[in-house]
């Protein structure tokens, strides 16, 4: 295995991304559309949405 | 330039760091048990290569020891989604809103467990993560398979952002993954 800190993976993710104009950017990535998404998954996203929508509150990751 | 808040786009995401922190206390106590450390895939893996916002709400793992690791996850606040009994059953966390489930039993033929990078989280955890060569086959397998553009964009991001590549283990790996209709050279191409 190749060891790694997160903090090390951090600093030259940041270097590569000013290196290809990427700088600041998140949106760099293309979110995965969900289209394929087995019915067990689309269950275990939707219970974490229901979960947090009865809580008042907006999922931190990406349910959709 | 870039404003103070754009430059924290370049770090990764605190709610990725809470994940991977916590999930790699799990991962130190399956190995405090003897067991082989659990190898996190998909899209969790494509966040830590590009410290993009690709992750959907759930963390997918490879280990043939399920039932160790999901006898762990409740002791780290995870609860069963559904009921248990299940072979590949599901959990997630109600504060962090994260899913977690085992997707199988063993990483794809080929893979290579020596170019699997071992991560040390802030908490000193470590989490294993499936090697960025194989992440990008993957998503290029995917993509070979139903076209899904978004596959070959990620594979495209892995593939310029990745800093310690090896070329001739990636070339390897997307043939094996595409059953030889790509091959780095054409990733180049698109990647240009």
């Amino acid at each position: 295995m190749i060891e790694i800190t997160l903090e090390e993976q951090e600093r030259r993710l940041a270097q590569r991304k000013a290196e290809l104009g990427l700088k600041g950017r998140r949106d760099h990535v293309p979110a995965n559309s969900g289209t394929h998404r087995t019915p067990e998954k689309r269950e275990l996203l939707q219970a974490i949405q229901d979960a947090a929508t009865a809580q008042g509150r907006v999922p931190r990751f990406r349910t959709s | 330039m870039t404003s103070p808040e754009e430059e924290k786009h370049d770090e990764f995401r605190s709610e990725f760091r809470e994940a991977l922190s916590l999930l790699a206390q799990v991962c130190d106590e399956v190995v405090r048990r003897w067991y082989p450390l659990p190898v996190l895939v998909g899209g969790a893996a494509v966040e830590f290569y590009t410290s993009g916002d690709a992750m959907t709400a759930d963390a997918d793992f490879v280990t043939p020891y399920h039932d160790v690791f999901e006898e762990i996850l409740p002791k780290y606040g995870f609860v069963f989604v559904d009921r248990p009994g299940r072979r590949m059953r599901r959990f997630r966390h109600p504060s962090l809103d994260l899913g977690v489930e085992v997707v199988s039993d063993d990483l794809y033929p080929g893979s290579d467990p020596a170019r699997i990078r071992l991560v040390r989280t802030a908490g000193g955890g470590r989490i294993a993560i499936y090697p960025v060569e194989d992440v990008i086959a993957d998503r290029l397998g995917q993509y070979a398979e139903d076209s899904r553009a978004e596959m070959l964009g990620q594979a495209i991001q892995l593939y310029q952002l990745a800093t310690e590549l090896d070329e001739a283990y990636l070339e390897t790996r997307i043939r094996d993954q595409t059953h030889g209709d790509w091959s780095l050279a054409r990733l180049k191409e698109e990647a240009a």
